[in-house]
Parts: C-alpha cells; structure tokens; sequence
C-alpha cells in the first residue's frame, strides 16, 4: 500500500497540470485510502479537494510546498485543524513578509507555527537533498537536526523520489545512510505534477510560461524528463525495492492526519452592538427604518417584518445584516451613492434598513428566494453596487472597522480560455509575435480545449487561411490547458468579514492592487461559511452622480417620478444608447414594441432581454400577451394572483416559488429548494423525481393530474431561464431613471457617461454620435476652457483634457489648475508637458484656441523647448505663415488616434458622396424606406456578438454607426458562414441586405464586405 | 568527458546497457554508475532516452537508450 503525499494540483499555477478531480479519481483507482495535496505556498485548492475527496471517499491531506529564506522546498502537511491553521499563518507571513510573488517562510517562522506540522524533507530543490547531492554529509545532518527540532523527532522524515534524475538515486541512498544513523523515517513520494505521462509536455510547456522562457531555453525549473506522473503503488513499491519502509511509512503518515472540517460557523463576525443583543439591535434599526420609509406600518408589513426578523434571528445572521446596514450607512454619510441589488431587495428588512431600495412588500418579493429558512447553511448573499470611485473608501471603512487581521477579498483564478491559452503557449513555443497577435485575435471566445474543432465551425477561422497543421502540438497542448488556473487575482467585489483572525482560515497574500487576498475564492467561501460581502463598482451609479450634481436644477435621483410620459416616449422610440441595462440592440428593439407605460414593464424587460428567456421562446408570447393580441390564460385561477403581473408568464424566479407554494403545498422553504433544484440541477432523472413530487401534492390540494402536469411543465420549462424579481426591480428601477436623465437632462448624462467610460453597451464615439444626433453640440477639447472630464458649456458637451491620450490626469489637473494660457508657449513654459502629451494636445485640437492651424502648432513645438524661453528668428517666423493646416479628413484621423472620436467629423462624412454614387443609403434613409425592400450601408461595426439561440443556430447581431446614427443587422446561420470573416475582422462595412420594421428598423445582412 | 563521433562504437543490450563495442573489442559493462532518463526536444518530435553511466574495463561511457537504438553520447576520461 502507498499514499501519495506530495502532489501537486493546477493551484501551483503553471505548474501542476493534473486536475483535482483527476488526481482524486486515480487515487481511488488505485485504492490508495488517502492523498495530499502539497502545492507551492498555496492552499488555493484545500477546499476543492477535500470536497471531492470525500465524495470519492477517501481522506484529504492538506499541505504545502513551503519556500524557505534560502530558496529550497520543504514538504509540511496538516496533522490536525490546528496544524492547518499553522500552515495557513506560516504562508500568510511568508507572503506578507516578503516580495509580492515571492514568498519565503524563514526559520522563525516555521518555528511559531510548527504545531501539528509533518515535514518532509523535500524534493530535489529542498536544502536536504541538495546538500546530499553536492556529498555535504555533515551539513546534511545538521539541516536534518534543525528540521528535527523545529517539528519534533517523530514529525520529520527524510524524503525519497526516484524520477530518474543524474545521481538522484545515489544520493538516496546516501541519505537512507544518514537516516539510519540518526533514526530519522524516510518517506518515498512521487512529487506528482500530473496524472500520467501524456500530460507532459503541457507541464514543461506552462512551466515555460511561469519561467518566462522558450523550450528552447534551459532553465532548473524544468523537468528533464516524464517521471512526475501519478505511479500506482506497484510502481513505487518496485521503485523503492531498495527501501521499502519509505514506501511503509506513507501509511503511517496518512493514518496519523486526522480529518477535519474547514468551515466553521465561528467564522461569522460579531457587529459591535454597545451591550445589547444584535437582535435587538436590529430590531430597532429595522423598525425605525420601517417609520421612515412607510410612515404608518399596515398589519402586512408588520407581518412580514416580524417573520423575516424571526427567520434572521433564527439562522443567526442578524450580526451580518448590522454589517451591512453599517457599511450603506457610512456611504450615505460619506455621500457616496450605492444600490443594492441581486436577491438581497426580496427582504423588506433589507429596504428598511436602507441597504436596497426595492419595496418587497409593495412588490410582495418572495423572501425565501433570499434566505431559505430550511437551509440555514447557506448564507444569504448580499450584493451592493457603489460609485465605482469610491467604492475602495467603503472597503477601506469596513477593513478599519473590524481589523485588518479580519478582513481580505475573495481571490479569483483567471483559468485558461481559447485565447489566453494561444498566446501564451505560443509564445512559449517560439512562434513569432506578429503570428501569435493574429492567431489570438482571430479566436473566438471558446474553451482552449475547442481549437481545433472551431475551424470547422467558425466561418472567421476557416476562410482565415491559416496553415492548420503548423499548429496542431499548439492546439493540442492549449487542450491540455483548457481551464486551468494561470494565476491568482482579486475579485472585484467580495470582501470577506471574519469573526476570527482569517489567516488561520486561509493563507493571506497581497494582490497586485495592494488589497490583501485570501487565497480561496467566492465558490469555496461558501464551503467554508466565510460571510462574504460583494461591495461592487458600478460606474453607472458614478455617472449619475456626476449628472445630478452638475445640473442647474437640483435633482434628487430617487425620487425621480416613475410616471413621467417623455421618459416612456423615449424608452418607446428605443432612442436609449447609454441608459442603463437598456441599450442593447435587443433590448432598444424590445422596449420599441413593448410599448412600455409604466415601470413594471421596465423592470420585466430587464427580464426578458436575457439569453434564458430568449431562447426559451418567452418574449414573443409576453409581448402578445401585453398587447391583447393573445389571451392571457391560467390553467388554475390560484395562477392569476402570481402571474398577472407578466400576463400569465413564468417570467421570474420569485413566481415559481409562489406557485408551488400555493398550488402544491410546499413550504416557503422546499419551495426554494424546487427553484434551485430545478434551476441548477436538469438532469433528466432528477427533474423527474421532482415532478412526481409536485404532481402528487398538487393534487392531493385540488388539482387534476392533467392540470398539476401543466402547472409543472410550465414551471420546469421556464425556471432555469427565470430571474430574480428583486434583481431585476432594482435594476429596472435605475434603468428607467437614468432613460429619464436621458430624456430630461441629455446634455449632462452624455457627460456624465463619457466621463466614466469605459461603461456600458456602447463605445464613447457612439455616445458621441448620438449626442450631435439629438442636437447637443459637441466642442473640442480645449486647454483654457475644458475640465478634467467632460462638462456641459452653453448647453454643448465640452471634451475633458484627461480625454487626450497620454494626458494623464495628473497633467489634466495641472492644465486646469494654470488656466488661463495665453498661447502655446506660456502654456509650455509653465506646464512642462511631456513631449508625445503635448503632440497629442496639439494633434487632439485642445490648442485650436491658440491657432487653428495644428499642423503649425506643431512645428512650433517642435521649435520651442520647454526648458528655455522660444526665440524666433524673422526668417522662421515667416516660413510658419506659409504653414499649410492638416485637411479636415486627416484631422478627423487624427482625434480618433487622440480622443477616441472626433468632435467635429464622423469619417463616414469623407467618403459619404463616393457612397452615394454608389447607392448606399445612410442609415436615417435606410430607416425611411419600406419594408422588406433591398437596401444597402456602410456605417462603423459594433459590438458583432453570437448569443445562444432556442434554435442552435448561429445569428450574429451588430450595430451599424454612420454620421445619422445606429442601425441595428442581423446575420442568419448561411449568410454568417459566407461572409463571418469579414464581420469579425473588420472595423467598418458594407451591408446589403432588405429591411425589417419589426419594432425599431433593422437590416437582415444578404452581402456583407469589408469597407476599405 | 569528451564527445565521440557517433558511429565509432556500438553498444549490446536490452534495458540496460550490457557490452560496448570499443577499438574493435567488444567490452563487458562491469558497473551502471547512474541512470536517468531526459525527454529531449520534444517539441521537436524528438522521444525520451534513457541515458547511463556505465565503466568498463577501457574506462566509464555515457550511454543512450531511444526507441529506437543504443546510441554512446560521451567518453568519460
């Protein structure tokens, strides 16, 4: 019998190729009663693998491959819980301590957190052997004492691999000898990077991509040959023949590791409540908020209130709710803007504690899709978005708070995609720059592991023309790649709050923006029942604030009227590029035949514009529904209290709850438990299983078997594409008011938005574009008038300095700061700018106010050093004059290089009378023509995308943009595969096609070419 | 340690190296000093070697074993 007690998981990123569940399922294969996991300074995979672990039924060991201070491996694994609360503590400081990405763990510290420890010597890069190696017998002995007395005699043992290295054996047996001299154990282990040998080359390959080098480079870090694979104990047995107690004693350590839960329900924080019980406390809170938010409480409220406090205080979460509540109160204190949304807005405790701003009692929310009273395990998730330029301050707030010992982000691992996979295993592999950019660009967002067969689906890729077979190792290697973690990063929003010090949960790191990390991510924080917080950025949210502040008026956002007939006009006109969640091409064609009138319709296409709903055929019967042009029918009157809202459609998740709540009899609690189960688990015996349990009780309360099989069908069919209501109130309550800044503020929101771009559907040129379209004027950046960012001057947007490429803001500031100049060279003299900033200045047309001609500002730059006051002599003072100025074609190209767009020109404008000759309509005339008529455009592409379709097929959809606006095309399967090369190669196009008004005016694409 | 051109000697064997053909002599492989095994440039198409430390009579060789034959990669002085 043989454990394997030192493996490596993909979580020793770019270095274990072999995948949990892999090594796991070989283990068992091999009936090995345990393993370990020992990656490098990383637990990142301690809570996956004992998950799969036991369910294959075997005992997890967790370790790691520790780096000491003079660089060598040590092999420590977990005896106990507290032996993984000192591995946990060990690598947090190793981390903390040292280099970002390069931990070491000194003496000391090994000392502090020895506890429960089994230390191995280690592999071929551990101190022992390499001494060994080098026949340093005397120093081997000393380290082997040191280690000896760090851990205790009983808990250190020698470490044997045979991977067929020069003189690896040899020295084995050297240290067999110094082991029998000073009664130290030696263990036999594998060092597994991978389950078998084929995985090879994918292991040298990545370890390439860690090195930063070629194949063709040597480097130590290296394997030499295919002997880190996961050998049977047969293998072993055979390969320590020599010494087999090595083998023996694999055994004996495995039995001496215990096993032990991660998580913990101690992890919960305590809110700091002054005395009182943080029941009470939330009590108050949730009463006093009730007051201001209804004024009288009605007995439904009332109800609800005490119920949703009863179940809180129950599941004991009444401690995380205060550290929410606290959190959304230090933002409104600090007036930073925030909302909350997902499913936190279907508990009315929520809203009254100002953490959501959605009435769940008005809406009558399901509170049970928040927080299951049956599965007090799980714990409810909060999600608040901020002002994306502030949302650090409330992090920072809550790290204060409760001690920097208590509080870290969730990690995230950025795993290996098509593309990623190309660029760095190509370039691993040597192949040139150039040929590895077009490859990566060319590639679909797909799995590495779907190369090669997307050449034969992906028209861009077939008609590419590429030599196929110069990459098939390239491919075949990204397959062996295909999701596995290529490193450690920071997730956007979850902020983990723990009752306990977090470095004995998990190993603390620092993130490349300075934020500390835990190395598990939100998946795994579950596991663990770490509360996790999402605090998210939103820029949408600092676009709005950055418009209600700037308006003459003074606006209050939320209490922007919900009925206001101009909003809903231009919701109806589908003019919406830039109003928040509906914008998209879908969603402008939806609202355009929605005919929406009041904000229940808002909130359901938020909805319904989701790849569940559409390809679940659920658009077209709601809007026919809506419109009368089909009845809305229930099979049972109980249906029509829950579904009248959305015309007898199972549009959201809250409905199926409800549904078999009242028609079946389940509890609030199994009822949820349906929704997840039908929601996440469609396989088709459970689903069966399901059904028969909703049938039986739906007709044990009334229902015929006919009509209980309808009910269900119903249900199951839409419950895996249905949304969270809360959710979506939320964000159809944001997307309705910022379509009303839209209607009623364009100006200032178009600012506001190209302020804090990136954001949104639409690119800044686009929202340009539609700003002139409406009849806002558009001026130029300009170094005596503009600001930092973009502001409404004379009722015309003013481009922001900090728009220039190169300008940063720091120059932006100091621009603003010196205004005014009084020309080129008091603007030099007294900025300094950098060289290429102040080009772009002068090319982005921020100088025009100086001279209009920029090429001649040009040259006087280039005249005119920054470090001594310009002199001008007569005869260069007369060759400026006859300084001819760029045309406005090359300015036009010039401001998109600079500012992304141009203020002045769409470069459609250049070649429009070429296009005209050619009977290329703009898209204002493709949109007066009939229907169905043959038409043909040419406008800038957008945003070309595939979404999943009921049918299966691909239809590809963009938006075109030419100088009269946006003209939305769709691409059926045969026209994509003719001409798919094109549209996901190009910038701009030429479409013939016929039209359709089918809600807003669109082209189905007949002929598409690249417009050169 | 210098290199020896390639078809000067031969080397007899089935796992493990047994003779080495050397100045026309067949010579009997006394002692397998060291094995290890390289993977070679197997981005190259080229497969893993097993590679041994081998002493002779006529001194100590480093010698190869592919897929295909025994090759000798080094005289060991």
């Amino acid at each position: 019998m043989f454990v394997h007690l030192h493996v490596h998981t993909p979580f020793s990123f770019l270095d274990g190729v072999g995948r949990i569940s892999e090594l796991v399922g070989k283990a068992v294969e091999l009936d090995m009663p345990a393993l370990a996991m020992t990656d490098h300074n990383s637990l990142s995979g301690a809570v996956q693998f004992c998950r799969t672990c036991r369910q294959a039924g075997i005992k997890p060991i967790i370790g790691a491959e520790v780096t000491t201070e003079t660089g060598h491996h040590l092999t420590l694994l977990a005896r106990s819980r507290v032996g993984y609360a000192n591995l946990c503590q060990l690598l947090s400081q190793a981390h903390l301590s040292n280099e970002r990405g390069k931990p070491q763990a000194t003496e000391q510290m090994l000392r502090e957190c020895a506890e429960d420890i089994i230390a191995l010597s280690g592999c071929w890069h551990s101190e022992v052997f390499s001494l060994a190696y080098r026949r340093r017998y005397q120093q081997t002995e000393k380290a082997i004492e040191k280690y000896q007395d760090i851990f205790g005699t009983d808990n250190f043992y020698i470490e044997l691999q045979e991977a067929f290295y020069p003189q690896q054996h040899a020295t084995n047996k050297g240290l067999v000898q110094i082991a029998q001299k000073l009664k130290v154990p030696v263990v036999a282990t594998g060092n597994v990077h991978y389950v078998d040998e084929s995985q090879y080359k994918a292991q040298d390959v990545l370890t390439c991509v860690r090195t930063l080098t070629t194949v063709d480079e040597p480097h130590p870090e290296r394997k030499i040959n295919a002997e880190f694979y996961f050998k049977s104990p047969q293998q072993m047995a055979k390969l320590f023949s020599w010494a087999s107690e090595a083998v023996a004693n694999t055994l004996r350590i495995a039995e001496q590791c215990q096993e032990y839960e991660l998580g913990d329900d101690r992890y919960l924080p305590r809110f700091d409540t002054n005395g009182c019980k943080s029941t009470q406390l939330l009590r108050r809170l949730t009463y006093e908020g009730a007051q201001k938010r209804y004024g009288r409480l009605n007995p439904k409220i009332s109800r609800r209130l005490a119920y949703e406090l009863s179940v809180i205080e129950q599941l004991g979460f009444a401690d995380y709710f205060l550290v929410v509540w606290d959190a959304a109160r230090e933002a409104r204190r600090r007036g930073i803007r925030y909302a909350g949304r997902g499913s936190a807005a279907d508990s009315a405790v929520a809203y009254c504690l100002h953490i959501t701003d959605v009435d769940a009692v008005a809406r009558n929310l399901s509170f049970e899709r928040f927080i299951n009273p049956e599965r007090g395990d799980n714990l409810p998730d909060i999600d608040i978005d901020f002002d994306a330029r502030y949302r650090d301050d409330i992090a920072e707030y809550v790290t204060q708070k409760y001690g920097e010992d208590k509080v870290a982000t969730v990690c995230t691992f950025q795993t290996y995609h098509a593309r990623g996979a190309i660029r760095d295993l190509a370039k691993a592999l040597g192949f040139p720059l150039e040929e590895i950019n077009r490859l990566a660009k060319l590639m679909p967002h797909i799995n590495a592991d779907g190369i090669e067969q997307a050449f034969d689906h992906f028209p861009e890729l077939r008609d590419s023309q590429l030599p196929l077979h110069k990459y098939r190792q390239l491919f075949e290697l990204c397959s062996h790649a295909a999701g596995l973690p290529r490193h450690i990063g920071t997730h956007l929003g979850g902020v983990i709050i723990s009752g306990q010090p977090l470095n004995t949960i998990s190993p603390i790191q620092e993130a490349a923006k300075g934020c500390r990390i835990i190395q598990f991510d939100k998946v795994d924080v579950e596991d663990l029942r770490l509360l996790k917080l999402d605090l998210l950025c939103l820029r949408m949210l600092s676009a709005v604030q950055d418009t209600v502040t700037s308006t003459p008026k003074q606006l209050d956002f939320s209490s922007i009227p919900l009925d206001d007939k101009d909003t809903y006009k231009l919701l109806n006109s589908a003019e919406t590029a830039g109003a928040f969640q509906l914008e998209s091409p879908a969603q402008r064609n939806l609202q355009s035949r929605l005919h929406a009138d009041n904000i229940e319709d808002v909130v359901a296409s938020v909805a319904l514009i989701r790849p569940g709903p559409i390809k679940g055929n659920m658009v077209e019967p709601f809007l026919a529904r809506r419109h009368g042009k089909e009845p809305v029918t229930y099979v049972d009157s109980r249906l029509e209290e829950i579904l009248k809202d959305t015309y007898g459609v199972v549009l959201f998740q809250e409905q199926v709850i409800e549904i078999a709540v009242k028609i079946a009899g389940f509890s609030p609690g199994e009822a949820d438990q349906l929704r997840r189960a039908l929601t996440h688990h469609r396989d088709k015996d459970k689903m069966q299983a399901i059904g028969k349990g909703f049938i039986r009780k739906a007709m044990q309360r009334g229902c015929t078997e006919q009509v209980a099989k309808t009910i269900f069908s119903c249900i199951e069919g839409y419950a895996g594409y249905g949304f969270c209501e809360a959710h979506a109130a939320a964000f159809g309550d944001t997307g309705y008011k910022t379509s009303y800044l839209l209607t009623h503020y364009p100006a200032y929101f178009y600012a506001a938005l190209l302020s804090n771009q990136p954001m949104g559907y639409f690119p800044a040129h686009t929202l340009i574009n539609e700003a002139k379209r409406r009849g806002i004027s558009v001026l130029g950046p300009d170094v005596n008038r503009s600001q930092v960012s973009f502001t409404v001057e004379d009722s015309a947007i003013r481009v922001g300095l900090k728009q220039v490429k190169d300008a940063a803001e720091r120059l932006a500031d100091k621009i603003v700061e010196g205004q005014p100049y009084k020309g080129l060279q008091d603007l030099t003299w007294r900025i300094k700018p950098p060289a290429n900033a102040a080009q772009n200045l002068v090319l982005g047309g921020a100088l025009d106010c100086f001279d209009a001609n920029r090429r001649r500002l040009l040259w006087q730059l280039g005249a005119h050093k920054p470090a001594k006051q310009p002199q001008l002599n007569l005869q260069q003072a007369a060759e400026l004059k006859n300084i001819r100025d760029f045309t406005d074609q090359q300015k036009c190209c010039y401001d998109w290089d600079i500012l992304g767009f141009s203020p002045a020109w769409h470069p459609l404008e250049f070649v429009r009378p070429k296009l005209a000759e050619e009977g290329v309509l703009t898209n204002q005339q493709i949109k007066q023509q009939r229907p169905k008529g043959p038409v043909k455009t040419a406008s800038l592409l957008i945003r070309p995308h595939r979404p999943p379709t009921r049918s299966g097929r691909t239809v590809v959809f963009f938006t075109l943009e030419d100088e009269t606006g946006l003209l939305d095309v769709t691409v059926f399967e045969n026209v994509y595969q003719q001409y798919g090369k094109e549209i996901f190669s190009s910038s701009a196009l030429l479409v013939e096609g016929h039209l359709t008004h089918r809600g807003t005016a669109s082209i189905i694409a007949d002929r598409i070419e690249q417009l050169s | 340690m210098r290199r020896l051109p390639f078809d000067e000697l031969r080397v007899k064997g089935g796992k493990q190296p047994e003779q080495i053909l050397v100045g026309g002599w067949w010579r009997t492989v006394e002692n397998i000093v060291d094995h290890w095994r390289e993977a070679g440039r197997w981005w190259e198409g080229e497969r893993p070697r097993d590679f041994f430390l081998v002493e002779t009579e006529r001194g100590a060789f480093i010698v190869s074993k592919g897929p295909e034959r025994w090759r000798i990669e080094r005289l060991v002085d």
